[in-house]
């Protein structure tokens, strides 16, 4: 196993989707989407108060809704697997119930894309924990700006900017640094080892 | 034999007609000096093997652990690039990468997968792909592209052929293992395949569950005539249905004859069984351990009742304090439904109580009862001063370090316990957590070390032990903290001989040693050895071993006019609807769309009362968005409420209100699509009319059905943790280290069954067949003029509110 994962992997990335790497991303969405739902009952009380006294602080916690993307990402190192991880994760926890209905699908289309585009950014070779925070505080960064226009378009542009700097920080902290640490957890037990993370 | 199929008229004349289909079925297997290497591995295993197995031969495959038993198997349904990627990106027909050697058959190389091959895992969960029996068994016959009319036929015979007759209908979620099993072998008999693999089927199943299993087995080998391979340690299942029984060891095949020549020798018997496997005939164990004659009561159980239906955390919590502090505990407000019959049981230091009984008696809901991890519906459990000290008398009121030192509880899946990432340090964690001294846990932990046989693995991360490992490791964890109750489920559920002998020693040691040791068990030979006094629990009168609904998907209400309609169409309007709300920010807009939406629901013949109930989070939730507007937003007109920094203005609580109005009416067609359309036709509607890759859509199918699973086990693993004293803290930084250590655990559960479903999934067809487009779909589209109806008052809808809007003159859009 490898010491140290900043290092770029030698050989080249394999970009063919086998079974395996499609059903665990389906496997893992449905996982994240299970979390989500966990993640939600612990924010909740946090972002009721939040949103009482002050809205924008609910920023803070969007980063348990974008973990999905990174972790597909890191596990299944295949181009697309961050977007369509958090896309399809976005639409188990839509069908779960949620109030954003079915926009939960352009959210997760929008943040997929941010963490996917730091993944191809770095051709796909590159899963170290830099790599990692990038991609959840762009996926928070992109989510949060989307959500300015689609929900909060009645807020003063000032506390929009708080708003998405708060987004993008837990996106970094929670869907980054956490993710990547917990992809590590996960080859230690072996589990991964039917992936390309886990060799 | 007779076979045990209540109610199954098997019905010859109809099935002729198909069976002639499948005639001549039989491959012919011929490994010549094949092995295979995993390229993180430094041997090959299986190695160097040569071996001949002729057309609808049954053959039996043992062996000690480690000789790639199971890897063969792979080999065979042509799966070995599933378990480690091929470092070319290139297919080329042939061998397998990491392949010596040839592995054919037909004349074929099995990696090639020229002939029909089923693989039967242990694990009955990734038997199954889809969410209702009929869709799975049609699943291989639809990727071998089956014409349509000719796949329903074949289901209904595969399910005849396992003793599953009429559950076409039914939810694969209420099936118990062992007809999940079944199942999963009705998945690969409708591919009608020439070659059947069975890996273990049965190591997961109660005694029920094998017999019938293997029956099935049976019935499927005769009608298909396939050639029959198993792996297996328990063979006493299999010597009667075999003619043929290997014996590998790490160089090929070592013994190769016919069940009673191989087992007949005594030297090579003995042989085996040192390896581990169950040679038939053996004498059943003798009692190697006595309760103990001075016993002290410690814990009295009387009319008990239990269920796993619980209290919410928060009121178990409170339950909890009040108990502590002696003031009285209200009745539970919800009683929850009885798992079983009432029960009464002291149980005294120094003996073993067996929990028996049929699937879903509640045996397990029992044990986690005693062990103070549920509470109880009625009754009571009362442990004495002995076994409580200083403690309250009620288990579930006891804190984790409280509980970790008193009742230690192992659960059947050692993984769901796991809280380290070493075995050395897992062996620490109950001690740590019970406060004691550094010196005292690591004497403690060199000693259980050493004797659970666990000093070379002692850095290992536990995920990676072997499975007899893992056993002996979990026994060894809840030990560790020295408590006088130990409570298990199933500890010997797939173990060979060997490891479930080192499972009875360690038990049988802590007898004893005075300690209680109480097991939930189908397993004769281990109430025997233990000699536990045996408790049958019969289950609850208003008879439901059926498992509980959770709150995840399906709360579904599949019927009325909207149920009826096309899924797609409904997709297809719900989209419609939500594109004038998320482009519009007036209130006009979203109040129209909103009405429309609940005429619709009305005249659709949804009940407004029940859709409030399962709509409730999300009023809740506009609201609180309508809030935070109102707050943010810009203000003007008159002040409605200025208290400090919040200021409430009629402007702003008028695009508070617009955003709650536009956040009901953006939510309540997901809502309307999720509680009306079964997921399986969303699919095959996206897939076949929307031309989405039917890869991705059946693989996102198999995603959905997991929720449910997973949900499930997330209840599962947070009382798991529990019995290790992790949880229930109110100190936020603990309380998100739990939710990640849970997160962790769910996420490991969930890669492994996604691989070994992958291996399912590949095995019946799911593979180049599906992306080449040539799939067959069983389920017809039913797409009608109602459909058309109801599609074009939805586009009306979508574009005639902002139109009226903006005729009304207040239209805006949301940059403007």
């Amino acid at each position: 196993m490898s010491t140290t994962t900043e290092k770029p992997s030698t050989r080249a990335p394999k970009l063919r989707w086998r079974v395996v790497d499609i059903v665990v991303l389906a496997v893992l969405a449905a996982a994240c989407g299970v979390i989500f739902w966990a993640w939600s009952n612990l924010a909740y009380p946090l972002i009721t108060s939040a949103a009482v006294a002050y809205p924008p602080a609910s920023g803070l916690m969007v980063g348990g809704w974008l973990l999905a993307g990174t972790l597909g990402g890191l596990i299944i190192r295949k181009p697309g697997a961050a977007l369509a991880c958090e896309l399809l994760a976005a639409i188990f926890q839509g069908l779960m119930g949620t109030h954003f209905g079915l926009t939960v699908v352009l959210s997760g289309l929008i943040q997929g894309v941010g963490a996917e585009l730091i993944f191809a950014g770095v051709r796909y070779r590159r899963f170290g924990a830099w790599v990692a925070t990038a991609a959840g505080a762009l996926a928070g960064f992109f989510g949060t700006l989307s959500e300015c226009f689609i929900y909060y378009y009645e807020w003063p542009a000032d506390h929009q900017g708080v708003y998405v700097a708060f987004g993008t920080l837990s996106g970094a902290v929670i869907a980054g640094v956490l993710m990547w640490a917990l992809t590590r957890g996960l080859r230690g037990t072996g589990v991964l080892s039917a992936l390309a993370s886990g060799r | 034999m007779t076979p045990v199929r209540p109610g199954h008229g098997r019905r010859p004349s109809a099935r002729t007609g198909h069976a002639a289909e499948a005639a001549g079925a039989g491959a012919r297997v011929s490994a010549l000096g094949f092995s295979w290497q995993h390229p993180d591995r430094a041997a090959a295993s299986p190695s160097g093997l040569d071996v001949e197995i002729r057309p609808g031969e049954k053959v039996l495959i043992v062996g000690p652990s480690g000789v790639g038993k199971s890897t063969l198997l792979h080999a065979l349904a042509g799966v070995l690039d599933q378990e480690a990627e091929p470092d070319s990106d290139h297919q080329v027909a042939g061998p397998a990468a990491g392949q010596a050697g040839q592995l054919l058959i037909n004349g074929v190389e099995a990696a090639e997968r020229a002939t029909v091959t089923g693989l039967l895992q242990q694990d009955p969960e990734s038997a199954i792909v889809l969410a209702r029996v009929g869709d799975d068994v049609a699943f291989g016959p639809e990727n071998l592209a089956v014409p349509a009319e000719r796949i329903w036929p074949r289901v209904d015979d595969a399910l005849d052929s396992v003793g599953l007759p009429g559950t076409t209908g039914r939810s694969t979620d209420e099936l118990s293992g062992g007809q999940q099993q079944r199942l999963g072998l009705a998945g690969i008999t409708a591919m009608r395949p020439e070659l059947l693999l069975l890996d273990e089927p049965t190591a997961n199943l109660d005694p029920e569950g094998v017999r019938t299993v293997r029956d099935a087995v049976k019935t499927v080998v005769e009608d298909t005539g396939a050639t029959l391979i198993v792996v297996e340690h328990r063979t006493d299942v299999w010597t009667e249905l075999v003619d043929r029984v290997l014996v590998l060891g790490p160089h090929g095949v070592v013994h190769d004859g016919a069940p009673d020549e191989v087992f007949g020798q005594p030297r090579l018997a003995a042989d085996l069984a040192e390896q581990g496997i169950w040679v038939p005939g053996r004498a059943a164990p003798q009692p190697v351990v006595r309760a103990a004659d001075d016993g002290e009561d410690l814990l009295t159980v009387r009319d008990l009742v239990v269920s796993r239906d619980q209290p919410s955390s928060r009121a178990l919590a409170s339950r909890r304090r009040r108990l502590r502090s002696g003031r009285p505990v209200p009745d539970r407000a919800v009683a929850g439904r009885p798992a079983a019959e009432p029960v009464s049981l002291t149980i005294r230091s120094g003996s073993a109580t067996a929990l028996t009984g049929v699937n879903g008696a509640g045996k397990s809901t029992l044990a986690l009862t005693l062990a103070g991890l549920l509470v109880p519906a009625d009754g009571s459990v009362r442990a004495t001063s002995v076994l409580a000290g200083e403690a309250p008398a009620d288990p579930s009121a006891w804190s984790g370090p409280e509980l970790l030192t008193r009742v230690g509880t192992v659960f059947q899946e050692p993984e769901h316990q796991f809280l380290t990432s070493s075995v050395r340090a897992e062996l620490a964690e109950g001690p740590r957590r019970a406060g004691w001294s550094r010196e005292r846990i690591e004497a403690t932990v060199q000693d259980l070390l050493h004797r659970l046989g666990l000093e070379d693995v002692a850095e290992a991360n536990p995920f990676t032990l072997s499975g007899g490992q893992k056993r002996r490791l979990s026994v060894g964890t809840v030990m560790a903290a020295a408590p006088r109750v130990l409570v298990l489920d199933e500890p010997t559920f797939g173990q060979d001989s060997r490891t479930w002998w080192a499972v009875v020693d360690l038990l049988a040691e802590q007898i004893r040693a005075g300690r209680v040791v109480v097991v939930v068990t189908h397993d004769r030979d281990l109430i025997a050895a233990l000699g536990a006094e045996e408790v049958r629990v019969e289950p609850a009168p208003a008879g439901d071993g059926v498992r509980q609904t959770e709150p995840a998907p399906a709360a579904s209400v599949h019927d009325g006019w909207l149920a009826r309609r096309d899924a797609l169409t409904k997709l297809v309007c719900a989209f419609a609807l939500t594109v004038p709300l998320v482009l519009s920010a007036d209130p006009l807009t979203s109040a129209i769309i909103l009405a429309g939406e609940l005429v619709a629901l009305g005249l659709a013949g949804q009940r407004p009362l029940r859709l409030l109930i399962v709509a409730w989070p999300i009023v809740v939730a506009a609201v609180l968005s309508g809030w935070g507007t109102a707050l943010l937003a810009e203000n003007s007109g008159a002040v409605l409420l200025e208290a400090g920094p919040v200021l409430l203005s009629e402007g702003s609580v008028a695009a508070g209100a617009a955003i709650a109005v536009r956040g009901l009416a953006l939510a309540l067609p997901g809502l309307a699509l999720l509680l009306s359309t079964d997921p399986t036709d969303l699919a095959d509607g996206l897939a076949r009319t929307a031309r989405l890759p039917a890869r991705f859509v059946i693989a996102a199918l198999v995603g959905l059905r997991l929720v449910t699973v997973m949900v499930r086990q997330w209840q599962v693993l947070v009382t798991a943790r529990r019995a290790r004293g992790a949880g229930a803290s109110r100190n936020p930084r603990l309380l998100v280290k739990e939710l990640g250590g849970r997160a962790f655990g769910l996420l490991v559960q969930a890669l492994r069954r996604a691989t070994r479903l992958a291996v399912t999934m590949e095995v019946r067809g799911f593979g180049a067949v599906v992306a080449a487009g040539e799939r067959t779909w069983a389920r017809p589209i039913r797409r009608d003029g109602t459909d058309a109806v109801l599609l074009a008052l939805t586009l009306a809808l979508a574009a005639g509110a902002p139109l009226l809007s903006h005729l009304a003159g207040l239209h805006r859009f949301i940059w403007q």
